[in-house]
């Protein structure tokens, strides 16, 4: 891949430059039906995997379906974000496959990626934490505000995920020559290979 | 031949691409990349207001709400995701429409996108609003909607709304 | 933004009757060249460059692949270009395709250096040493169709600025000035 020789070698550019050895890798970043697909695939999931996530999160912030127990939701439309979300997860990784030291030294791939500890982390402390109570709360029409939080949290961290996923296909912030200090030290380019 | 060239829209869609949004978004670093975002973000919750819906017309998601209430409350999410995708897609157009009089999958989408609107506003809403019993009740009361109808309605909503988001994605895969 | 040094008075190379056709090509052509799904984010549109020399390498890959050619300088050094073109499969509907254009294919490339002056643009014709010519863009402005389409006017405004810039360098300066603004 492009630019590999500024890249400092740690464990995980040593990983992705192994990842992109493959064939199937190549394959994949090279095909001209299966990618283009894939990525199609992987932003359209996200009327299901979000579109349904926020569908739950607006009932618990108290803003639509207020009639509606929250376990309704939960139990009801939750799975189908679910499923969502395991095909973003396929077509993510697959994505990832297709050109591995790319993305690993991409600042907004990297972004993308803490955001989505940040929200694995706020789901936790819905599922948790926050829902111990839930018997005392599914029916109010807007639930505690520690419940609303955690709601917001998750709409605001998916939309900055879906906000800096597309970002991820701009190359302003690439391993080159004249990026800022703090660029090459986000990508994790060597500093002083990147003249 | 897409039906810009064949009408001779050309010249409309050059100068739309010369209005002074369509200049400053092409000049710009961000603000292409930034709309786009925001186009995402309607997307997302566009996806999730007519799923809701369409959903519960199949027979799954909430069902203990009748179709007629669970349209009424995506009605206003829905509406404003849509404004959202207008207001956001309208400028993307305007700083590349030349691109756009020469794209199959923007005129798919286009076309997708004005069936799907007459779809959800002439058939599936209507159909939605008079299917106000909880579960499968309503095909066994008199005069009441067929479950059947009801699906078709959900099927036809989802394929036309996704089309339109496919045909949209492929616009940049099919220059 | 730094400014690109006048070089007009300075003597160009021969750069071949060729090269000029292409400049002047991607003058017209290319003016409406800011198509890419964010050509602007990128690219600009006001440095159009020619670049010239043997295909080094070429990336194959999605969503735009890339070209690497390398252009000998007026003063003997060489560096590589790397122009984006469209996905493969756009390619290949244009009749570009992996082993059509081995390493070593002698191009000319017509296109937009990108915004941080690095040596990189935004590929648009591509002409071979027979004198065919390819569409090799990201998105259609009708060259896909047919080529330089002559049923798109000219556009008003901006072109003719952009017509002396591409014609008058001849090639290889066009190329070459970005590249020493930038050291």
């Amino acid at each position: 891949m492009r630019h590999v020789s500024l890249y400092e070698p740690s464990l995980l550019h040593s990983f992705a430059e192994w990842l992109d050895s493959h064939a199937w890798s190549t394959a994949l970043i090279e095909s001209l039906w299966v990618w283009p697909l894939l990525e199609s695939t992987h932003v359209l999931t996200v009327m299901l995997f979000v579109g349904m996530l926020a569908m739950v999160d607006l009932r618990l912030l108290g803003f639509a379906f207020k009639e509606a127990p929250v376990s309704h939701l939960t139990s009801r439309i939750l799975p189908w974000s679910v499923a969502g979300f395991v095909v973003m997860v396929a077509t993510g990784l697959l994505l990832f496959y297709s050109k591995p030291v790319s993305y690993t030294h991409n600042v907004w791939f990297r972004l993308k990626v803490v955001l989505l500890i940040a929200a694995a982390v706020n789901a936790w402390m819905f599922h948790r934490r926050v829902s111990r109570d839930r018997e005392r709360w599914d029916s109010q029409p807007k639930p505690p505000a520690a419940v609303r939080m955690t709601a917001a949290m998750s709409l605001g961290i998916w939309a900055s995920v879906i906000v800096v996923g597309r970002m991820i296909a701009y190359n302003w912030f690439e391993c080159r020559g004249g990026q800022p200090a703090f660029i090459v030290w986000a990508a994790g380019c060597a500093a002083e290979l990147a003249e | 031949m897409t039906w810009c060239e064949s009408f001779g829209w050309f010249d409309t869609y050059d100068a739309w691409e010369q209005s002074w949004v369509g200049v400053a978004i092409r000049e710009s670093l961000w603000l292409f990349p930034g709309i786009e975002a925001v186009h995402l973000l309607g997307l997302a919750m566009l996806g999730g207001s007519v799923l809701i819906v369409d959903l519960r017309l199949l027979g799954v998601g909430l069902t203990a709400f009748s179709p007629a209430r669970v349209q009424a409350s995506a009605r206003w999410w829905f509406l404003g995701s849509l404004a959202v995708m207008l207001a956001t897609g309208v400028p993307l157009f305007l700083s590349e429409a030349v691109k756009c009089c020469f794209n199959d999958s923007f005129e798919v989408k286009m076309a997708a996108l004005l069936l799907a609107v007459i779809f959800t506003y002439a058939v599936r809403n209507p159909l939605a609003r008079r299917a106000v019993t909880a579960n499968g009740e309503q095909t066994a009361a008199p005069g009441a909607m067929p479950a059947w109808l009801l699906q078709t309605a959900g099927a036809v909503s989802i394929s036309v709304w996704v089309t339109v988001a496919a045909a949209g994605r492929w616009i940049g895969f099919s220059g | 933004m730094k400014l690109r040094k006048p070089h007009a008075a300075r003597r160009s190379n021969p750069a071949g009757a060729l090269a000029v056709v292409v400049a002047a090509a991607a003058a017209f052509t290319g003016a409406q060249a800011s198509a890419h799904h964010a050509f602007g984010a990128e690219f600009d549109p006001n440095r159009p460059i020619v670049v010239r020399g043997p295909v080094v390498k070429i990336e194959w890959t999605n969503p735009h692949a890339w070209f690497h050619v390398e252009k000998s300088n007026e003063d003997g050094t060489k560096t590589v270009w790397m122009m984006e073109a469209g996905t493969p499969n756009t390619l290949l509907r244009r009749g570009i395709h992996r082993n059509s254009v081995p390493v070593g294919t002698e191009v000319i490339i017509d296109g937009y250096q990108s915004k941080d002056l690095s040596h990189r643009g935004n590929g648009r014709n591509m002409t071979f040493a027979n004198g065919q010519t390819l569409f090799m863009g990201s998105s259609g402005t009708g060259a896909p169709r047919d080529g330089a389409d002559p049923t798109e006017p000219p556009r008003g405004g901006d072109t003719p600025a952009k017509k002396v810039e591409a014609a008058e360098p001849a090639g290889d300066e066009a190329a070459g000035e970005p590249a020493e603004a930038e050291e």
